[in-house]
């Protein structure tokens, strides 16, 4: 009896061939995710296969058993000799007892779907999972309890009790190969916990054949729950379906196609000479295997486990609703598919009607997505563009900005031109005359904040000399002390010129009678800052200092006496005279070093007429002076250059202490020239240049005539500081930003800050001053319009509420929903 | 239906990924070779029959996936199977070294009295080659394991490595039978008939799956 010529060998190779490719499915699937879904369609396909296999040649009648769940009353027969199947009946009756009124929830799942004949899924579901797993219930349980392998093997060593003598499992080759093959399956990790996607990530093994011939189905779109079910479905495995009986279900349900549509993100298709295929792409951005569409043959691959049943579960892409119907298109139009047989024309035009439904549905759903989308994006553009600028122009060519001609033709179509004066509502004359006033306005606030910054550089330079002549006291040596009060004061100098870098050794080689030489040691020891601070209330200083002080006062009041009308001139050339502008605000720096120069800053008093008071105020600090001023009257200023040294040296107290004063581009740069020519020829200048300014000190004292406050002072010197750090870092590389016009920007800055104390200055102000200063040159201009400016952009600064504001928008733009 | 054959063999092929094995069955089961490499999915099985001393011996032959994942799933497959080939590829050292792994593997999942065999394919790739012959050998030796190097492309000592094993199993069969059975029953040809002859098949069978 050759077994290749026996009629049913192809059957029986064919329902082997079946469980083959379902065992390596799952066994691809429990490698790729380590273990296998249970409900998966991986499962349910195996089962089917094995159930065709066992179904296949049952001698139903002989042993009472009848059309439904044959193969489980085969299982209960069986159970008394075979201990595995008996645990397995047993936990079979248990999950039937349960819940026993699920007969129809099988169509759920495949609707479609007759119920196979041999199932025994008819009375129950899978203990209390909703979804209807009652199919092939008892390989399901012998599966998950690894016993499978062990009930079929029993079977096929008793098959001839139960089964012809053609029966796949009678027969000597498949019986045992069934057996065999289960093996596998039974050694899997089986979950009830479904993994991310239950679509496993490799293509289906290349032996794995296909059907050839044309398959007709039935194609139905199903709303579940969860969203759309396209599902696909044999003729064979429809009700009614002629030939139902005794024929392998398993390659048909594994036929049988299924996608959640909600679950796909992309659809790609691919066409070719042969064939088209169809390949999906989860959410997980996982392909699924792709489905090949025959040209002509409708020929299709299986594919088991697309998708499982209308399971609930949440899916976020809302937005590929144009894709699923694209999907939808391209599944309902695909002729392949559709079935030509006419078997299946019933299917066919039933279909259409609700396909077109579906379709509008989908459509719908889609838009009214897409409209709320749009809703939201509207709302993220109301609150973006109020970051920028509320009124939005929608001419053509705004990305250009605003150009000269698209200033023009604006105004024009606004009228607002007649000619061209009009355009700033202003004659021309009024506009002038607006820029002197906004000058004038400008350099008296200036006036006014120099005195108060020579203040601030008065008691910085205090602070210092202070520390100075402290630690030289502690130093110890007693003979240095004159030296010390001497460096002291040329440490002020330095300050105040502001130009240690510049600070040329010779000078002080050249000028050894200052005493410079014996200065330097003790400053190169020079102490920390918190050291100077301490030393800074030295009160045996004052003692010392107290004798030598008259003389100096005698000094500054000379110079006073002198150059007081000289000043009072400059200033009135300054306002009359816009050109002289800088020059003039030159001159009140000088004056404010005057100030400076006199020690104004301890008594924070600063009123010109009363000359007098304040040198008394200075007294200590001058006296410290003195002590060298007595060999050399002039010698304050002109020891500049020893306070150099100072600097040079690298004592990190004086260092300290005179950074925060800008020590490259001084604000008194014209003094530190003067004062640098002068190392040499002491005497020549300082009837010059120094008399000069302390001369000078008085007008603008007078003129302001003000007493400020020490919280005033130090609110401005703390500004001051930070305006010259900021200052410094603006736009270095810019040509532009020379020492001079750096000054400028610096000017500008500290006006706006002394006119707005209580915001005072917060980093970036500057950043926005320059740009203005670069386009007007005008120190007076800029800060008018960088004034326009803060009136809206204040705000925007930290002690303003727009950040906070501007966050919340930016927080809303990126998400939304 | 009847039993076409006397006895049926279940034989096992394992070795790491791409030596050969699926190669090596199907030259042994349709006298063919494909260049192309398709690795195999978990397990694969195919059948031939042949003829040994007169006997028509069914060879059930189990092709493993030798990829590392599907590791424990064919170690399912070990315990049913009657002789096992354990295959290398002459011109991966790797594989050569993993034999004593894949017999560890055997010792540990195995039936104790399986029939073993080492086989080194691919020696038709001299110029590539990494392992000699004699380190085969040698390790044959070692392990008292029948040695042989095949090339399923040029279809050399395949059928022989069958043979051989199946003759192996066959022998050693026939003694247990011997020391089971009475004495003066008729020779190892006659073996199987002279058991019960309806249920023959079935028993074989039996023992093959005893999983």
């Amino acid at each position: 009896m050759p077994a290749a010529t026996d009629p049913s060998a192809e059957q029986k190779e064919r329902l082997i061939a079946a469980v083959k490719k379902e065992v390596k499915q799952l066994m691809e699937e429990a490698v790729t995710r380590k273990f296998v879904y249970e409900e998966g369609g991986g499962v349910t396909a195996l089962c089917g296969a094995v159930e065709a296999c066992l179904g296949q040649g049952l001698r139903r009648r002989a042993l009472g058993l009848f059309k439904t769940s044959s193969t489980t009353a085969l299982l209960h027969k069986i159970a008394k000799n075979c201990p595995e199947a008996a645990l397995i009946s047993a936990r079979v009756l248990a999950a039937e007892g349960a819940p026993a009124t699920r007969s129809a929830s099988g169509v759920e799942r495949r609707p479609s779907a007759p119920r196979p004949p041999l199932n025994k899924r008819g009375s129950g579901s899978l203990l209390s999972q909703p979804a209807p797993q009652a199919k092939y219930l008892w390989i399901r349980l012998a599966l998950f309890e690894r016993q499978l392998a062990k009930i079929i093997e029993h079977l096929v060593n008793n098959a001839t009790k139960y089964y012809e003598r053609d029966a796949l499992v009678a027969d000597p080759d498949y019986g045992s190969i069934l057996s065999s093959l289960l093996v596998g399956p039974c050694a899997l990790e089986y979950s009830k916990a479904k993994a991310p996607t239950c679509f496993w990530t490799d293509p289906p093994a290349d032996e794995l054949k296909d059907v050839e011939e044309p398959m007709p189905g039935y194609l139905s779109l199903h709303q579940t729950a969860s969203g759309l079910v396209i599902k696909w479905t044999p003729n064979q495995l429809m009700n009614g379906y002629a030939e139902s009986e005794g024929v392998d279900k398993s390659v048909y349900w594994a036929m049988s196609l299924q996608v959640c549509v909600w679950e796909v993100v992309y659809v790609h298709v691919h066409r070719s000479q042969a064939s088209d295929a169809l390949i999906l792409v989860g959410q997980d951005g996982v392909q699924r295997p792709p489905q090949v569409f025959g040209r002509n043959k409708g020929r299709r691959r299986p594919m088991p486990s697309l998708c499982e049943s209308g399971e609930t579960e949440e899916h976020e892409f809302e937005d590929v609703a144009a894709m699923r119907h694209t999907l939808l298109e391209r599944v309902v139009q695909s002729p392949p598919r559709t079935p030509r047989r006419t078997l299946a024309s019933t299917s066919t035009t039933s279909s259409d009607s609700s396909t077109i439904t579906m379709r509008r549905q989908i459509i719908s759903r889609a838009f009214y997505g897409w409209l709320a989308y749009c809703r939201h994006l509207s709302t993220v553009r109301t609150h973006l563009s109020g970051l920028v600028n509320p009124n939005i122009i929608p001419e053509d060519g705004a990305e250009e900005g605003l150009t000269e001609d698209m200033w023009r033709s604006l105004m024009d179509e606004s009228g607002v031109i007649k000619n061209k004066n009009e355009l700033f509502e202003s004659t021309a004359e009024e506009r002038q005359e607006q820029d002197v006033s906004y000058r004038r306005q400008y350099e008296t606030t200036m006036s006014e904040w120099l005195c108060v910054e020579a203040i601030v550089r008065q008691r910085d330079r205090e602070a210092t000399a202070a520390s100075i002549a402290r630690l030289s006291e502690s130093s110890g040596k007693a003979k240095i002390e004159t030296n010390d009060t001497s460096d002291v004061f040329e440490d002020d100098c330095s300050v105040i010129s502001d130009n240690p870098p510049v600070v040329s050794p010779e000078p002080s080689d050249n000028e050894p009678t200052q005493k410079k030489i014996d200065v330097k040691p003790i400053l190169s020891r020079a102490p920390s800052i918190e050291e100077i601070d301490n030393m800074e209330m030295d009160e045996d200083k004052v003692k010392d200092v107290k004798q030598n002080g008259e003389t100096d006062i005698c000094d500054l009041d000379l110079n006073y006496d002198d150059d007081d009308g000289d000043d009072e001139v400059c200033i009135k050339s300054v306002v009359e005279n816009p050109d002289l502008r800088r020059e003039s605000i030159a001159e009140i720096k000088r004056l404010a070093e005057g100030i400076v120069q006199k020690g104004e800053g301890r008594a924070l008093l600063c009123s010109v007429d009363s000359a007098n008071v304040n040198i008394n105020g200075n007294s200590t600090r001058s006296d410290e002076g003195q002590q060298t001023s007595n060999q050399h009257n002039t010698h304050s200023v002109i020891v500049t250059n020893p306070s150099v040294d100072l600097a040079v040296s690298g004592s990190p107290a004086s260092g300290g202490t005179t950074a925060p004063a800008s020590p490259a581009r001084s604000p008194l740069g014209v003094v530190r020239e003067e004062s640098h020519s002068a190392g040499a020829s002491i005497d020549t200048l300082d009837p010059e240049s120094r008399p000069d300014n302390r001369s000078n000190c008085v007008s603008p004292t007078s003129s302001n005539g003000g007493v400020y406050s020490n919280e005033l002072v130090e609110s401005f010197a703390l500004n001051l500081h930070r305006i010259e750090k900021d200052v410094q870092r603006c736009d270095r590389n810019y040509p532009f930003f020379t020492d001079e016009n750096l000054d400028k920007l610096r000017n500008i800055m500290c006006t706006y800050v002394w006119e707005h104390l209580e915001t005072g200055y917060m980093q970036g102000m500057c950043d926005l001053v320059a740009p203005l200063l670069v386009i007007t040159k005008d120190e007076a201009v800029a800060h008018a319009l960088f004034t326009q400016i803060m009136h809206r952009a204040k705000d925007n600064f930290p002690s303003g509420q727009a950040m906070d504001a501007h966050f919340a928008d930016m927080r809303y733009s990126p998400h939304g929903n | 239906m009847a039993k076409t054959y006397d006895c049926l063999f279940k034989l096992l092929l394992i070795g790491d990924s791409g030596v050969g094995k699926t190669s090596i069955l199907f030259r042994f089961s349709e006298d063919a070779f494909n260049i192309s490499f398709i690795s195999t999915i978990g397990i694969d099985f195919k059948i031939r029959t042949i003829d040994l001393d007169g006997k028509k011996v069914k060879l059930q032959i189990w092709d493993t996936a030798g990829q590392e994942r599907f590791r424990t799933i064919t170690t399912a497959y070990y315990r049913g199977s009657m002789g096992i080939m354990l295959v290398y590829d002459v011109t991966n050292e790797k594989s050569f070294e993993n034999i004593k792994n894949w017999i560890r593997n055997i010792e540990e999942n195995a039936s104790a009295d399986v029939e073993k065999m080492i086989l080194g394919n691919k020696c038709d790739l001299d110029d590539k080659r990494q392992v000699s012959k004699e380190k085969g050998e040698q390790l044959a030796i070692e392990y008292q394991i029948k040695f042989v190097e095949t090339s399923a492309k040029d279809s050399l000592n395949v059928e022989y490595a069958f043979y051989t094993l199946a003759r192996d199993i066959k022998a050693k069969m026939e003694k247990k039978q011997e020391a089971s059975n009475p004495p003066g029953v008729r020779g190892g040809t006659h073996l199987l008939k002279a058991t019960d002859q309806p249920r023959k098949p079935t028993s074989w069978l039996s023992r093959c799956s005893i999983l």
